[in-house]
């Protein structure tokens, strides 16, 4: 059988075949390259998906925690990103399932203290309203474009459809963001961010 | 490239530049004025969209996932190796009490055959029988045996399938040996059922039982070395 090794950021090689306490040991070293090279980029994903800070955190801490479970299963570093994409993805997608996640009655986001994490210019608080009330099937391959540089090959496998369909998504995304900042459309959306 | 294709191409992956497929995107860009500045918003549009989607990280985040890990895993999965190693265990398992039935599976048949004609263990009444006799049985299965007084021998059936019935006087004693070509025990084992005692051992032609009247007792006595020696005193014929 092949053995599948993975090497993230010139770190020892992690072969998921070992047994034994070394390969313990190198399955913490590896998850922890990862929770240090991709959790602030899931938060972010996860903030823009469910609009939550509370909730984002836990479901970057569900992804990781499901990441270790399967790790056997990822079978190289430049795969690292998407895989954990898509667990968080999909994560989102159970919380409405199993409504394990306890919410806040207060919207943390709308407390004084969290303007401090946004850049406050008026540009940008009124792009970031905007791309709130972007449908999130635009608005999430844009989050992924925009802020980490997935290309639309990426995108579409991680999304499990068309690389045409992505590049519509993305294209009506850009315009109607466009269009909304230039005052020549309003976005109206059911499923806005809190 | 027209001014639409670059739009469209524009608005689904701005980040021309790094596209060796988009030098015609460029060429037209850098023709095209109208197109220039679209490019220009565009580019501008996204560099404001990566500001905006940025949201601060909470502090310590990385270091509460892995405590997280820690505290809901404490006790370690079990691992591939160790799955692997209760299914070898469970298999071994499974495959000895697999060999242990079929070993033991002679014995009865074995027995209601002796039981069924009990006259066949002590041999016939007028004792030995001939030579000639004795080694028409063991050609059968091709055999040869070098052994004097055995008093009885047929081809009965065990199971099913043929076996050579013979029983021999051993001094005071008589025991009676099959031979069972179709059957191959892994190893030697008792039989007993109160009436008769005896042995099952694996022979190159199968298997040899060697069976004592438990009444018997120095022949039940003696049964080891009666195995022993019977188990040596037949072989094979090569080539025939």
């Amino acid at each position: 059988m092949e053995d599948i090794r993975i090497k993230l950021n010139n770190e020892p090689e992690y072969s998921p075949h070992k047994a034994g306490q070394s390969d313990m040991k190198e399955k913490e070293v590896l998850y922890a390259n990862l929770v240090d090279a991709y959790s602030s980029w899931l938060y972010r994903y996860a903030y823009w998906l469910c609009g939550q800070k509370a909730t984002s955190e836990d479901l970057v801490q569900e992804t990781f925690l499901r990441a270790w479970r399967f790790l056997g299963s990822l079978k190289d570093e430049k795969s690292a990103k998407s895989w954990l994409t898509t667990i968080l993805r999909r994560e989102n997608a159970r919380r409405f399932e199993r409504k394990q996640f306890d919410y806040s009655d207060i919207e943390l986001d709308t407390l004084p203290s969290d303007r401090e994490d946004f850049d406050t210019r008026p540009e940008i608080l009124a792009l970031r309203n905007a791309l709130r009330l972007l449908p999130v099937k635009y608005r999430e391959p844009l989050v992924l474009q925009v802020l980490e540089g997935f290309n639309l090959e990426e995108i579409a496998n991680i999304f499990d459809i068309p690389r045409n369909t992505v590049a519509t998504r993305l294209h009506r995304a850009r315009q109607k963001l466009r269009k909304h900042l230039n005052g020549e459309e309003e976005l109206q959306n059911k499923d806005e961010l809190s | 490239m027209n001014c639409l294709e670059f739009r469209q191409l524009k608005l689904c992956e701005p980040s021309l530049e790094g596209r060796f497929e988009d030098q015609s995107a460029l060429e037209h860009r850098d023709q095209c004025s109208t197109c220039a500045q679209f490019d220009n918003e565009i580019s501008e549009l996204d560099y404001r969209t990566h500001q905006a989607l940025s949201v601060a990280v909470p502090e310590g985040l990385a270091a509460k996932i892995l405590l997280n890990r820690s505290l809901k895993q404490p006790q370690r999965k079990p691992t591939r190796w160790l799955w692997l190693s209760m299914a070898a265990s469970f298999f071994a398992i499974v495959t000895l009490s697999y060999q242990l039935m079929q070993d033991t599976a002679v014995a009865e048949p074995l027995l209601a055959h002796i039981n069924h004609k009990p006259h066949e263990f002590y041999g016939a009444e007028h004792g030995a029988i001939s030579n000639e006799r004795v080694l028409k049985v063991l050609k059968t299965f091709n055999i040869e045996a070098d052994l004097e007084n055995i008093v009885y021998a047929a081809i009965c059936p065990v199971d099913g399938e043929e076996a050579a019935h013979i029983v021999i006087k051993d001094g005071k004693d008589q025991y009676t040996v099959m031979l069972i070509p179709q059957y191959s025990p892994s190893k030697t084992f008792d039989i007993d059922d109160g009436m008769w005692r005896g042995y099952i051992s694996p022979h190159p032609i199968g298997a040899i039982a060697v069976i004592a009247d438990s009444n018997h007792t120095h022949a039940v006595a003696g049964l080891k070395t009666a195995t022993t020696k019977y188990w040596s005193a037949f072989s094979l014929l090569a080539g025939t």
